[in-house]
């Protein structure tokens, strides 16, 4: 049997889950998300004082940090673009080939990295005043109550008809039908938590890093689609600038995964669909409200 | 103490099992067939009072009595063609967003009902709707796969549900201000006992039992048939519904096409050559809605089966193409979009040709015409390439000929007015136009559905 998932009543935006899961080991509690907070924003969680979580995940940027490639200490450029870490606690695996299972994994790695933080994440706790669990537990706590929600989409969908502009309701029949967007991005968080070789074909092998299964070659985790129009640049290796030029790149269709196919989308149509990916964005709430 | 034998409370052409009983198990809810009336029916006096009549294409689903037995919440169809809550004939909860609602539970107070929303991204979610108005309370969303049922215990706190995971049917316990949850077990159609320390549920035709908290679990009853538990008294007296008889696909002088799996096949389709015959067999548990489907094609011949698993949550209504090697068929995919697929009956692969989340599968129909190309109608729009036609109640298909029969009864066949027909479906019978069944080419052999299912609901007083 399974252990309790406990997390605290916490009011959570318009479109979300009440529940927000959280482990036994690490229920949400005021102080230790307090603790997680200042955390996120201390730069001497990395070797040389210079990043912190949130310099790759900025509030001002939609927990994202707009470059095409994440830059850790000393200026090194990792393979691929930082994600948007809205909503992740209804996460079901992290990183962009899902090799953390929860986000107490989850969040000790960019501090192990060498390219991202390069701390021995035992000497980031002393550094810091705390032992090793004691910041896993607070980081990951403070990371579950980045929440997006009460966008325009979330009010439509909760039965407010006007909320979406008849533009954006004719992208959302587009969403759901022929563009086909709803096969990997649905529920309140716009996303399977699945892994999809939807994206450009390079040389990052993506998911099989961690499966060394073929098919999973390429394949990366969908990410969410909240506060998409608050996080250029796009997909897993940051090479789309735009909204129109991701709408244009699905149209094609030369993703390998079977659901992918050229769409014949017409300019209006791909107009329909941009104006639907503008209103996911809503309220960012993060913290003990 | 031995536990006494389970009595049958009900049965009948009348009788569904979308509704459930009173707490004091005097009266059920149900929904008449086929008038799908909304009643509330005396189980001492054997009499049912309508409480919601349908009409006008509007017509009540899913419901539950409340605490006192005094108030119904029911899933009300309405002419915008999506379901709404109800209580007492007064709507509390109506979005089209979430266009299918199945209550499931009174709160201990009477202001709220644990309801079951359906979004149309194929998302279900588990909520708490107030009945004084506001938003529902949206407590846990599930992509893809729903619980088939869900109850609250007696004291408004936990909520009892289950859901795929994993592949397996898993049992799962959920604080219901949403301050947490775990998984419990394995197993389906889960409801509190009255100790709200129990559960009870099923697994296959047997009913089991769960003591939460310490995890033992114990198998009451086998046997029980294919059953749906449908509420539980404050007595811990079970009531559940059984599905009797089944349905059966019959061909020539009302010889049986298969005599494997009894009462579980439907839909025929002739072969153009009539050497083969497809149809749709259901397999696995009882099931509201989704259930497992193969798809069955039997050489006529040698009688050798051979079974298409097309990994579709539903699929109906095959045809065959004109090769004999594809089935068109309808349905839904495992992530709810429905539509038309083409079936490859050698290797079973699956080719969408038409798919949209929040339709529903019922809603298509899908013919092949001439040159195999693909007819699909959705709702009244029936199309095929450049061809368009509107208000279309039913078609048929054969070569070049096509029969469009219109939502006002017109009737046209190859562009031609053919008066008018009450018919809710045409097939092609070799030159003659009918109002059902399935045959080959020719029109001489032919194949139906029969069916003598029939519902029946039952109690059981459990064990201490």
């Amino acid at each position: 049997m399974s252990a309790w998932w406990l997390a605290a009543i916490v009011t959570v935006p318009l479109g979300l889950d009440q529940l927000i899961p959280a482990p036994a080991e690490n229920p949400l509690e005021p102080g230790r998300v307090k603790r997680g907070r200042e955390l996120f924003f201390d730069k001497r969680l990395s070797r040389d004082g210079t990043v912190a979580c949130a310099t790759c995940h900025d509030p001002a940027r939609g927990f994202a940090d707009g470059a095409a490639r994440a830059v850790g200490i000393g200026g090194q450029v990792g393979p691929r673009r930082s994600p948007r870490i809205v909503n992740r606690a209804y996460g079901k695996t992290f990183f962009w080939d899902g090799r953390a299972a929860t986000l107490e994994e989850q969040v000790v790695q960019p501090i192990a990295n060498p390219v991202e933080m390069g701390m021995r994440v035992e000497d980031a706790a002393a550094r810091v005043g705390l032992t090793r669990e004691e910041l896993v537990r607070s980081l990951a706590s403070y990371v579950r109550t980045i929440l997006a929600g009460d966008s325009p989409y979330d009010r439509f969908i909760a039965g407010d008809r006007g909320a979406l502009t008849a533009e954006q309701q004719a992208g959302l029949k587009l969403f759901r039908g022929k563009a086909n967007c709803v096969a990997c991005h649905l529920g309140p968080n716009l996303t399977d938590e699945e892994f999809h070789a939807t994206g450009p074909v390079g040389a990052d092998p993506g998911r099989f890093e961690v499966t060394r299964r073929e098919g999973d070659r390429g394949a990366f985790k969908t990410p969410s689609l909240r506060q998409v129009a608050e996080t250029p640049p796009y997909l897993h290796d940051g090479s789309k600038a735009s909204l129109e030029e991701v709408v244009e790149f699905y149209d094609q269709g030369k993703g390998s995964d079977p659901e992918i196919r050229p769409l014949g989308l017409t300019a209006e149509e791909k107009r329909q669909l941009v104006a639907l990916l503008r209103a996911f964005t809503g309220r960012v709430q993060e913290g003990w409200p | 103490m031995l536990a006494l034998l389970p009595m049958l409370l009900w049965t009948g052409p009348e009788v569904t099992l979308l509704g459930g009983p009173s707490r004091d198990g005097r009266v059920l809810s149900n929904v008449q067939a086929p008038s799908r009336d909304l009643v509330l029916y005396d189980v001492a006096a054997k009499q049912a009072r309508t409480v919601a009549a349908a009409e006008g294409g509007e017509y009540a689903y899913f419901s539950i009595v409340s605490a006192d037995g005094k108030r119904v919440a029911y899933a009300w169809k309405n002419r915008e063609g999506f379901y709404e809550l109800r209580v007492d004939g007064r709507t509390v909860y109506r979005n089209e967003e979430a266009g299918f609602v199945q209550p499931c539970a009174w709160s201990p107070d009477g202001q709220a009902v644990l309801t079951l929303l359906f979004r149309r991204d194929n998302t279900s979610q588990i909520a708490m709707v107030p009945l004084a108005g506001g938003l529902p309370r949206v407590l846990k969303s599930l992509a893809w796969v729903y619980p088939k049922r869900m109850d609250l215990s007696a004291n408004g706190k936990w909520i009892v549900y289950d859901t795929l995971a994993g592949g397996e049917r898993r049992l799962y316990v959920l604080a219901a201000d949403g301050s947490g949850e775990r998984m419990v077990g394995e197993g389906v159609f889960p409801l509190w006992r009255a100790d709200g320390r129990r559960v009870v549920y099923a697994v296959g035709e047997d009913l089991w039992e769960l003591t939460v908290e310490t995890g033992a679990r114990r198998r009451l009853r086998e046997g029980l048939g294919r059953f749906l538990p449908l509420g539980m008294t404050a007595g811990d007296v079970l009531v559940y519904g059984v599905r009797a008889g089944g349905t059966e696909v019959y061909y020539g002088a009302r010889q049986r096409a298969s005599l494997r799996f009894p009462g579980r096949n439907a839909a025929p389709a002739w072969s153009r050559d009539g050497k083969w015959l497809a149809f749709v067999s259901r397999r696995g548990e009882e099931n509201f809605g989704e259930e497992a489907r193969v798809l069955v094609v039997r050489e006529m011949a040698s009688t050798v089966e051979r079974e298409i698993d097309p990994g579709l949550a539903l699929v109906d209504a095959p045809a065959w193409s004109g090769d004999g090697r594809r089935l068109l068929v309808r349905g839904a995919d495992r992530q709810g979009r429905a539509g038309v697929f083409v079936v490859d009956v050698a290797t079973g692969k699956v080719t969408p040709v038409e798919r949209e989340a929040g339709f529903e599968p019922g809603l298509f129909r899908a013919a092949w015409g001439e040159g195999d190309t693909i007819w699909v109608q959705r709702g009244t729009e029936l199309r095929n390439g450049e061809r368009v036609y509107r208000e279309v109640r039913a078609f048929a298909v054969q070569g070049k000929r096509l029969a469009v029969l219109y939502s006002n009864g017109r009737l046209e066949v190859d562009g031609e007015e053919r008066g008018t027909s009450s018919a809710r479906e045409i097939v092609w019978r070799g030159e003659k136009l009918v109002g059902g069944g399935a045959y080959d080419a020719s029109g001489e052999r032919e194949a139906w559905t029969e069916s003598d299912a029939r519902n029946e609901i039952w109690q059981w007083e459990l064990p201490r």
